[in-house]
């Protein structure tokens, strides 16, 4: 993919290569998620027609996404602590880790084994617990907070009646028709709402489009985004892709209460044909697990730190586990404490360390990539930055009396305490 | 206190059992005794000691189940006509009552021997008992109340004390709840209660049993002291009273300062008898011949067991009741004598001794009843109750602890919905903390016993026939611990339990774990006995430890029941990881310490299945504690996925286990690096020559420069070893073929 961004003289720079690269990354990804892979698409209708059609309906709900007022939103100058495509976990107490492990268990235990494959638990914006692998986790989450967490969701809930859905469903779908045969070769097997809608109109789903989610009565929530079905009485459940695991088609699932949103993937090959098995889903759940969940979010909500909850005074930090994709940060309103030209000069230190790193992985070397810099900046902050292998940390210090000595002893303590030790320098 | 060595002898028993045929038994052979022209016998429950008077001899034997050919003890009598007879707490001293107004004396180590008539010629003696309480030694139940008497100092009289009056028509009185309980008034119905303690003279409120009246006319009979009973389950007293009009059985709890009716049972037989075996509670039928398991704990209102008669289970082996006797058995003189006692249960002559001995006057056998804990366990359907009651079990600890973890196997075997297996989880861990708590209360106490033992070891009781060395330390916290907390009378709706002691030093104990507190003497003796002789058979490394007990620690819950589990392959490592998680979740719930073994495992089963991200996750999380053993087995598995390599490789350097570190990173070949860390973290267990040997195989020159330069600066006398000759040799070697 290619990404053609304007250059704005008033600002002066790009920004990061590596951070334009992520964008990329993520619009990929979500693509992925939301179709199976591009080359899937092309293989089952070489014409390219259905690549085409996924495209044009996903990249400008997107773009529009990204870019406000002809920016990209992402180029701010404090994208420097911040790591686009990764997961921001909560930080669980152990015995509340338990807890919603359990709870997990318990949920897809309650369906008979195989019928949840995975969940992804939501508290506000931040992950509790998933099962998916890390680079559908980071998928998943990505758009479960672009959409699906209480702040993103429709605030018009209970409002739309069917009707509305079916109005909704057709004006949208016009300019995006796709044949049905074509959609349903490129997936393993028909869907039940694929093989209903044979022979309507199909369109395209366009799940990035804004206030196509709402909350239910009971709990779950719904989106005309992926069509409704035939018979214009309910809403089709969406469907998506997983890359990692098991490049298999899952029907998504989605329960909120207050802050807790849990996603359910199910299986479609698990479903008998015909029968749309979130229905029998949802009974279950608001019959057996809403009462664990409730009480699992009033325990979240409990032990929620509160937005500042990763602050660690005097730091301004990043740090990302590229392995499990999470990145842990100082929240954003700590960041533009910063003056910017400490965060320009951070911007500056990591598109260099990115270039030495792009090198690194080009020589094929075995051993990890191993990094140690401190940087002082002209306003007397300093900039550090520690890798190891897939760990990186990023910490801007605006102290401007302290020496490299301290510098280098607050990094270490740093670590120590909140990276479990991972950039001792030893 | 489960030891590995122990899972080598650990038997899995079968939930099959035998075959459900009843749930209560009697084991063959019975207490038999051959004594001529005996008329009766008589059961001490004090003193736990069979009494047979015949002619002028008593004969007397321990009831222990271990030796039942014990030879009696015999003591002459002066008077032939017995009444009843007790022996005193300490088993020195027998009284008889031989008339309504005489009781005799006699000392067995002394011979002395004396009597005591009554008080008065018109109140009769009704009966008597010793008693462990400061004031007094013996208490005479006569029709005009309670005389309390001491023994003079040379054991060759009673001095009386103190006289309680109070119309009295009959009386019920057990040792182990130390509560007589006086019947009065018309129909004998309005009961007077006092419990003689060691820690002290309770007197409990005055109290009426109901009787419903069925119809007017019909005039309720007055009730007898078959229609009362006084049980202690689980350390709790109870007053059982039969109203027979109604067929209902009166339950009522006594409370220091109150009597609370707990509800009612029917009954569904004219006549019924009651026996507690270990807590529980058991109703015979004795006219339909059938008998009904009732746990206070449990619903009340219902029965734990369907209502099947009690059997006489004929050998060891556990086999099937009811099949043929067994040949030597058969040629055993008494198997023909056993035909008709076995016709004979439940028959007139059975008398039913507290709390669990059933005697056969007719035909001079004792009996003492059991639960068969297999059969229960197979005919329950409710897995968490079952557990929850054979957590329970003290008496036979050992099988209950076996049956509870071979349930917690079928359950998981037999893929049960995991929310049951979070509930059975839940049952156990909570079981083991309280086993914990009231372990950690009761050292205390035995602290302080030993403390004050020497001051306090004058009156001690001695009820050590039992033979259980470690108990005599059991035993004596109550004699010993008691008097400090009598103080302590004034709280109100205290439970009228026997632990006394509870109140000062186990407050926090449930009543359930009151046994172990050492305080109630005489059910726990009777625990340790039993399981010393299971053991003997079957385990014995956990009996020298300490004492038997039906929880179950994480050790065993990993040894018995998880890893056969995964031994056996049956069921998916998902469902087993998705159990052992929920046990997990219950433990640290009841902040219990969930060994390393079972979390390896854990990992084990994920990695099993490549959920390499939940593993580190779990990590992350510290859901999974760090140790070294986790550690190990992330390296072991982060040989097909890197992470989580690095994941362990970090927690051995968290956890400061140098060495492994060390070793680890040196495979890997980051040789400067371990330098690095050697001396940072002053790591001296690895010698130098580990590191030139890697930096010579390297064939890189500078590295081995490096590594000697290193030895040099910090290794002191670096130069005189006989590395040093070798390595700067190699070195020497190395430039010579670069040049």
């Amino acid at each position: 993919m290619i990404l053609v961004i304007e250059k704005r003289k008033e600002s002066g720079e790009l920004g990061r290569t590596r951070a334009l690269q992520a964008i990329l990354m993520e619009a990929h990804g979500l693509f992925t998620l939301f179709y199976g892979s591009i080359r899937a698409l092309l293989l089952n209708s070489p014409s390219g027609d259905v690549a085409r059609s996924c495209l044009q309906a996903f990249l400008p709900d997107y773009i529009s996404d990204v870019m406000t007022v002809k920016r990209l939103s992402m180029l701010s100058s404090h994208s420097g602590l911040q790591e686009r495509g990764t997961i921001q976990m909560m930080a669980l107490d152990r015995s509340t880790a338990l807890e919603v492990q359990s709870v997990v268990d318990l949920l897809q235990s309650w369906f008979g084994s195989g019928r949840i494959h995975h969940t992804l638990l939501l508290f506000q914006d931040l992950l509790v617990s998933t099962t998916l692998p890390p680079e559908d986790a980071a998928h998943l989450y990505t758009y479960a907070r672009m959409r699906l967490i209480p702040a993103a969701i429709s605030t018009s809930s209970g409002g739309h009646s069917l009707k509305k859905v079916l109005s909704r469903a057709n004006s949208s779908s016009v300019h995006l028709k796709a044949s049905a045969s074509d959609i349903t070769a490129a997936g393993q097997r028909p869907s039940p709402a694929d093989s209903s809608n044979h022979h309507s109109q199909f369109f395209t789903p366009r799940p990035l489009q804004h206030d196509k989610w709402w909350r239910d009565n009971d709990g779950f929530l719904v989106t005309d985004a992926w069509g409704v079905d035939a018979q214009g009485m309910s809403a089709i459940t969406p469907t998506v892709w997983l890359q990692q695991s098991s490049q298999e088609r899952m029907k998504l699932v989605a329960y909120q209460h207050k802050q807790l949103t849990v996603v359910m993937l199910i299986s479609v090959m698990h479903l008998a044909p015909n029968a749309d098995g979130s229905h029998v889903l949802r009974n279950q759940v608001l019959e057996k697990a809403s009462n664990k969940l409730n009480a699992l979010e009033d325990r979240l909500s409990k032990e929620w730190g509160g937005i500042n909850a990763n602050h660690v005074p005097g730091y301004r930090y990043l740090y990302v586990d590229y392995d499990s994709r999470v990145s842990k940060a100082s929240p954003a309103g700590k960041i533009a404490t910063l003056t910017k030209d400490s965060l320009l000069s951070l911007d500056k230190v990591r598109s260099e360390i990115d270039i030495a790193k792009g090198r690194c992985d080009g020589s094929g070397e075995a051993q990890p990539y191993e990094l140690e810099t401190c940087v002082r900046t002209r306003s007397n902050a300093w900039v550090v930055v520690r890798i190891r292998g897939n760990h990186e940390l990023y910490l801007v210090l605006e102290r401007a009396s302290e020496t490299l000595l301290l510098t280098a002893e607050a990094t270490e303590k740093f670590s120590r305490r909140h990276c479990d030790g991972i950039f001792a320098s030893d | 206190m489960a030891s590995s060595s122990s899972s080598s002898q650990f038997v899995r028993r079968n939930i099959a059992g035998s075959g459900a045929l009843s749930h209560v038994y009697i084991q063959y052979p019975p207490f038999r005794f051959n004594v001529p022209d005996s008329s009766r016998m008589i059961y001490d429950d004090g003193s736990r000691s069979l009494l047979v008077p015949s002619g002028n001899k008593m004969f007397s034997w321990p009831v222990t189940w271990q030796s039942h050919s014990d030879t009696p003890n015999i003591i002459i009598l002066e008077n032939s006509h017995v009444l009843t007879a007790r022996f005193s707490l300490d088993g020195k001293i027998l009284a008889v009552q031989n008339s309504d107004y005489e009781v005799s004396f006699y000392n067995r180590e002394s011979g002395v021997k004396f009597k005591h008539p009554s008080r008065s010629h018109t109140e009769r003696i009704l009966g008597l008992f010793w008693t462990d309480c400061p004031a007094c030694d013996v208490i005479f139940v006569t029709t005009g109340g309670l005389e309390l008497f001491a023994l003079a100092p040379k054991l060759d009289a009673v001095k009386l004390v103190d006289v309680k009056p109070s119309q009295v028509s009959w009386y019920s009185y057990t040792h182990e709840s130390r509560l007589v309980l006086l019947a009065s008034g018309m129909q004998c119905k309005t009961f007077l209660c006092y419990q003689f303690s060691a820690g002290g003279i309770i007197r409990l409120p005055k109290f009426d049993a109901s009787m419903r009246k069925v119809d007017e006319t019909s005039k309720a009979a007055a009730l007898t002291p078959k229609d009362v009973h006084i049980a202690t389950m689980y350390g709790r007293v109870y007053c059982l009273q039969v109203d027979r009009l109604a067929m209902e059985l009166n339950v009522y709890r006594f409370y220091r300062d109150a009597v609370v009716p707990q509800g009612t049972l029917p009954i569904y037989s004219d006549t019924v008898a009651f026996s507690v075996v270990d807590g529980v509670l058991l109703v015979h039928q004795l006219a339909s011949k059938v008998v009904l398991l009732y746990d206070i704990f449990a619903d009340l209102n219902t029965p734990i067991s369907a209502p099947l008669p009690l059997l006489i289970r004929r050998d060891i082996a556990f086999t099937a009741v009811g099949t043929s006797e067994d040949s030597d058995i058969s040629s055993h003189t008494e198997s023909k004598k056993l035909g008709s006692t076995e016709s004979n249960i439940y028959g007139d002559s059975w008398n039913f001794a507290n709390p669990d001995i059933i005697l056969d006057q007719e035909n001079g056998i004792l009996w003492k009843i059991h639960l068969d804990l297999e059969a229960l366990a197979a005919s329950s359907s409710n897995v968490p109750s079952l557990l929850a009651f054979l957590q329970r079990r003290k008496l036979d600890a050992l099988l209950a602890k076996q049956l509870s973890m071979t349930v917690l196997h079928a359950i998981i075997i037999e893929r049960r919905p995991l929310s049951l297996i979070s509930e059975a989880m839940d049952v156990v861990n909570k079981s083991y903390s309280q086993f914990l708590r009231t372990r950690a209360a009761s050292t205390i106490t035995r602290q302080q016993a030993t403390r004050s033992q020497v001051s306090a070891s004058g009156n001690q009781p001695a009820h050590n026939r039992v033979t259980v060395e470690k108990d005599t330390s059991q035993s004596s916290i109550t004699t010993d611990v008691t008097p400090e907390a009598s103080g302590n009378v004034e709280k109100s709706l205290e439970d009228l339990s026997l632990s006394e002691a509870k109140s000062s030093s186990s407050v926090n104990a449930l009543e359930e774990g009151q046994e172990v507190d050492g305080t109630v003497e005489d059910t726990h003796k009777s625990m340790t006995s039993d399981t010393i002789e299971i053991s003997k058979n079957v385990l014995p490394s956990i009996a020298q430890g300490n004492v038997t007990v039906s929880a179950i620690s994480p050790e065993e819950m990993h040894f018995h029941v998880f890893v056969l589990i995964n031994d056996e392959m049956e069921v998916e490592a998902s469902f087993l990881a998705a159990s052992i998680i929920q046990y997990m979740q219950s433990a640290v719930t009841e902040k219990l310490k969930v060994p390393a073994e079972i979390q390896v495992l854990l990992i084990d089963l994920l990695a099993r299945e490549k959920r390499y991200g939940e593993i580190m996750h779990f990590v992350r999380t510290k859901v999974v504690d760090p140790s070294k053993e986790v550690a190990k087995q992330l390296l072991q598995i982060g040989k097909s996925y890197h992470p989580i390599f690095m994941l362990g490789l970090n927690m051995l350097r968290q956890l400061s286990f140098h060495g492994e570190y060390l070793s680890e990173i040196l495979q890997q070949g980051r040789l400067l690096e371990a330098l690095r860390y050697a001396r940072q973290n002053r790591v001296e267990a690895v010698p130098p020559s580990t590191f030139l040997e890697l930096a010579a195989a390297s064939h890189d020159r500078q590295k081995l420069a490096c590594v000697m330069r290193f030895c040099l600066d910090f290794v002191p006398s670096f130069e005189t070893t006989s590395e040093y000759q070798t390595y700067s040799a190699v070195l020497n070697q190395q430039k010579l073929v670069l040049a």
